[in-house]
């Protein structure tokens, strides 16, 4: 018990620490203590899981459908609804997508999709599934697509690139499941033909982390992971 | 209505910037956090508000969350109330804008495994119970409104450092009762 094995001074400090009580220089000192001194985070801890229970009486009061347009405005910019009580959400994001794949291919793009036409006829059209992975400032996105007759997915590097001396790596993430490697992202446009076909549906979550060269060592994100997306009908 | 696992799944999904999960944790947990906001604020305006911090620093954070550390209502609430809390305090002093990301740091600090069984949790609430009239109030003046040292001090007529003592012996007295 982190509780017993303090002594009752400091015990009171993380309690008052952690109910937002402290001030000042008080409060900068304790949370030098926090970072520091595991016993008393530990303190600290113990007591928000125990003061959160008195919120357990506290109402639940359904907020405003503003303040979650306003929150997707802050975080995602200017793009339509995604979820939160909205129907179309999902169809209006897989038009975007479409849209956002063919007006996005550039040259090299284009021409990788005419070669596939020759190569493949019958999976030269745009990806059957697709996924938008942009990291948070926008500097690095991706668009994974996985092609009609399902016999690759498409990856093209649309911005960014990996941090020096480091690598990018694609991700598939279950839900409730370990990420498994979709390998290094080889170039800014290429095709996958080796996927895991019993993985990568709709739905699944496809993310980007940055790695050492060759990839992740361990079989699992060992970086940042720096993007992530979910692939959807197109 | 979405179990405590279901929420660390969603908080895990944001931290791989998974939007729909953002949505989903949204929709399952903002009626609680507005409830925490609205009874710090009292004031919807300002509770919408603080709600929309609340959400934008749980989404930038989600990375932050180590599943099996603290529950994940309790990460949720505490960042909630500290939105708010940064609220009532940004109004008297301009020195708030730290108290919130430091709320966060901590959880980085937090000994995995740390989270306590939840009857033990609740033990709190008996405990509370034993507390003489006035410094329970004090307590739940002070984690429940959100108030102030000063706040408690003026509400119940004596000087700051005297209710400074109370709340500290209270909060000695809950953790000898809660350790019981």
């Amino acid at each position: 018990m982190t509780m017993t094995e303090m002594d009752d001074d400091d015990a009171a400090l993380a309690g008052e620490y952690a109910i937002g009580l402290l001030e000042g220089a008080e409060a900068a000192g304790a949370r030098v203590r926090l970072r520091e001194d595991p016993r008393f985070a530990a303190a600290v801890a113990d007591w928000r899981e125990r003061l959160v229970q008195l919120d357990a009486d506290t109402a639940e009061v359904a907020p405003p459908a503003r303040v979650y347009a306003a929150i997707e405005r802050r975080l995602f910019g200017g793009a339509g609804p995604v979820g939160a009580g909205s129907g179309q959400g999902a169809a209006g994001r897989a038009a975007g997508g479409l849209w956002r794949w063919l007006a996005g291919l550039g040259t090299a793009a284009a021409l990788a999709v005419a070669v596939f036409v020759v190569v493949l006829p019958s999976s030269g059209t745009p990806p059957t599934l697709l996924a938008n992975l942009a990291s948070e400032d926008g500097a690095l996105a991706l668009r994974v697509g996985v092609l009609e007759d399902f016999s690759a997915m498409h990856v093209i590097l649309d911005a960014g690139d990996a941090p020096e001396g480091r690598v990018l790596q694609l991700w598939a993430i279950a839900e409730g499941q370990a990420p498994v490697s979709l390998g290094v992202v080889e170039s800014r446009d290429y095709f996958l033909p080796d996927y895991p076909r019993d993985l990568v549906e709709q739905g699944i979550t496809l993310a980007v982390s940055e790695e050492p060269p060759g990839g992740s060592p361990t079989g699992q994100p060992t970086g940042a992971v720096l993007a992530a997306g979910t692939l959807e009908d197109v | 209505m979405t179990d405590s696992s279901d929420i660390e799944a969603l908080i895990s999904r944001c931290a791989l910037r998974d939007r729909a999960a953002f949505a989903a944790l949204y929709d399952a947990t903002s009626a609680k956090l507005f409830g925490v906001c609205l009874r710090i604020l009292r004031d919807r305006g300002r509770s919408e508000d603080a709600l929309q911090e609340a959400y934008v620093k749980i989404w930038a954070n989600a990375e932050r969350y180590r599943p099996g550390g603290a529950r994940p209502m309790t990460w949720l609430i505490t960042i909630a109330r500290n939105a708010a809390i940064d609220a009532v305090r940004r109004r008297r002093e301009d020195s708030a804008a730290e108290g919130a990301a430091e709320s966060l740091v901590d959880q980085a600090a937090t000994p995995e495994g740390a989270a306590l069984d939840r009857d033990e949790a609740r033990r709190v609430v008996a405990c509370m119970g034993e507390l003489p009239e006035d410094r329970r109030a004090a307590v739940r003046g002070a984690y429940l409104g959100g108030q102030s040292y000063a706040d408690l001090a003026e509400a119940a007529g004596v000087p700051i450092n005297t209710m400074r003592s109370w709340l500290r012996r209270a909060l000695i007295t809950l953790r000898e009762c809660m350790a019981r």
